[in-house]
């Protein structure tokens, strides 16, 4: 436990010595500045502007984190020859629960950055006090840490840093279509055939579904979200994550370094 | 020293110039090659379609497309009168944005509003609304714009009617529409309601002399509407509508027809089926 701390806290310190952390943070600035302009052609609704834009923001950076600090740094240490060092005396289970784990300090550092200025920009322009943005932080940290997980699944699988980002992406798309998809496969009718349905019902519930942590127009529109389905959702988020890292740890465990 | 500070100027003087020159070429451009408005491609997108692009974010593209349709209607001020306001991909695009977003109240109103550039946009406005209406049961600014554009633009008093009378039964609706919904239940024949609208606008009324004025109307709607239910009577007990106002009269159905507090005639119009009144007429 103690190796796990040590390297995710690395992680931590060097992810904020890291001059990507303060281009993040300024790429997040420029974003706040863009969503008060887009809040300037509402037609009155300023808050709900900002809100919606801000909650852009946050997906954005958070992929970006996911990314550059979660994946980038992983290969970064692999190609300086750093990682063979760590595991000749870390465990390799636990080198990457302590990367995940310091990576998801950050995600969730820059998430409450982001929900932070946008409960701000809220108050201060649209004349709106929205704490339940930070329902908002919530949600993409569990989205994002799950996205990160995966990205490890891919890099433990020896994928190379750009198809990896490639396929996370890919992950990221296919993770928030999957309702619709679904849904598509309904609407077809008495046309679509009920195996085509199971088929895109079994994807749909194998592949990670980030449609279970979209609560965003309930936050925009005041709305208390349900403590069965947060609970759901969060539980979903326990379990999806566990099984991803336990076969992640597994397959490094077993893999030729 | 000397020899460093020339050597860092160099390439700052040279930055300057090309810098100049790329503001010089920028004017040239704009002022001998302008840019001209073009019409922009207008497609509706399905909304499903849409829900995918959105990756879950469906309040901001809704923003966004929302911005798009608002500078469309509000941009034709100052574009050259060739640019049309696009009824059909306008109302197609708020039907998507508020499939996006549901609950984009201002969406519905701006439907009801702002969009409104010819007659025909209030047939296209009223199912958005009506869906508005489903959304929120509770508030009365949706059928209200229902009835002001049909009362407005459409002269339509029946539906106007309707649908003030629906706004005027939620919570919270203040009575500053209820002359215009008087009128239109006066118009559309539908005098009991218009009788209960006035006994509110006279119960919120302080001044005494509009509250004489208020009553002189009253007494006005009691007549058009006793006379209205008394030929609703005829028609059920006669099979048939009556033709004047003293076939009421001369089947005892009424003694005689009332006076009318401001001098005006009732009148029977067979074609709307309804009580009207009209001016007095004068001999000359």
């Amino acid at each position: 436990m103690g190796k796990i701390i040590t390297i995710s806290l690395v992680t931590l310190r060097e992810s904020l010595r890291n001059r990507l952390f303060i281009g993040l943070l300024i790429f997040l600035l420029l974003f706040f500045v863009f969503s008060v302009y887009v809040s300037t052609l509402s037609l009155g609704t300023v808050a709900r502007f900002i809100e919606n834009t801000g909650m852009v923001g946050i997906s954005l950076i958070c992929l970006a984190v996911s990314i550059l600090f979660g994946l980038f740094t992983l290969y970064q240490e692999k190609e300086r020859n750093e990682l063979y060092v760590i595991l000749n005396r870390v465990p390799r289970s636990s080198y990457l629960i302590g990367r995940f784990l310091g990576t998801s300090c950050i995600i969730a550092l820059f998430a409450l950055f982001a929900g932070a200025g946008i409960f701000f920009l809220t108050w201060s322009f649209g004349g709106h006090y929205t704490p339940g943005l930070f329902w908002a932080v919530y949600w993409a940290v569990l989205e994002f840490t799950m996205l990160t997980a995966i990205g490890y699944l891919y890099y433990a699988l020896a994928i190379s840093f750009p198809l990896n980002s490639l396929m996370v992406l890919c992950t990221y798309l296919v993770g928030h279509s999957m309702n619709e998809a679904i849904q598509s496969f309904m609407g077809l009718g008495r046309f679509g055939s009920l195996w085509h349905l199971y088929l895109v019902k079994a994807i749909s519930v194998l592949f990670p579904n980030f449609d279970m942590f979209d609560y965003r127009l309930a936050i925009v529109h005041d709305e208390a979200i349900p403590w069965t389905q947060f609970g759901l959702s969060t539980l979903y988020w326990f379990c999806y994550l566990l099984a991803v890292l336990a076969l992640t740890s597994t397959i490094m465990n077993r893999k030729d370094m | 020293m000397a020899k460093s500070s020339t050597s860092t100027l160099k390439p700052l003087f040279l930055a300057f110039l090309a810098f100049l020159a790329a503001v010089c070429i920028c004017y040239y451009r704009t002022t001998y090659f302008p840019l001209y408005l073009r019409e922009e491609v207008r497609v509706v997108p399905d909304h499903r379609l849409a829900e995918i692009l959105s990756l879950d974010h469906r309040g901001f593209l809704a923003d966004m497309y929302f911005i798009q349709v608002s500078l469309h209607s509000g941009s034709l001020m100052w574009k050259p009168l060739k640019f049309q306001f696009d009824s059909d991909w306008a109302y197609g695009m708020m039907n998507v944005i508020t499939d996006l977003d549901p609950k984009f109240h201002t969406a519905y109103l701006f439907s009801g509003m702002g969009l409104i550039h010819g007659l025909n946009d209030v047939k296209r406005a009223r199912p958005i609304l009506e869906k508005g209406m489903a959304v929120f049961p509770d508030n009365w600014e949706l059928p209200f714009w229902i009835g002001y554009d049909h009362y407005n633009y459409l002269e339509d008093y029946e539906t106007a009617s309707h649908f003030l009378w629906q706004a005027f039964q939620k919570p919270n609706a203040p009575k500053a529409f209820l002359s215009m919904m008087l009128s239109a239940l006066r118009e559309s024949g539908d005098y009991e309601r218009a009788l209960a609208a006035m006994q509110v606008l006279i119960a919120g009324t302080t001044r005494e002399s509009l509250k004489s004025v208020y009553q002189a109307k009253l007494i006005q709607l009691q007549n058009l509407a006793h006379l209205q239910k008394k030929a609703r009577d005829f028609k059920e007990k006669f099979g048939r509508w009556p033709e004047r106002l003293d076939d009421l009269a001369a089947k005892g159905l009424i003694d005689k027809i009332p006076q009318d507090p401001y001098g005006m005639t009732y009148r029977w119009k067979p074609d709307r089926r309804m009580v009207v009144m009209e001016p007095r007429k004068t001999t000359p």
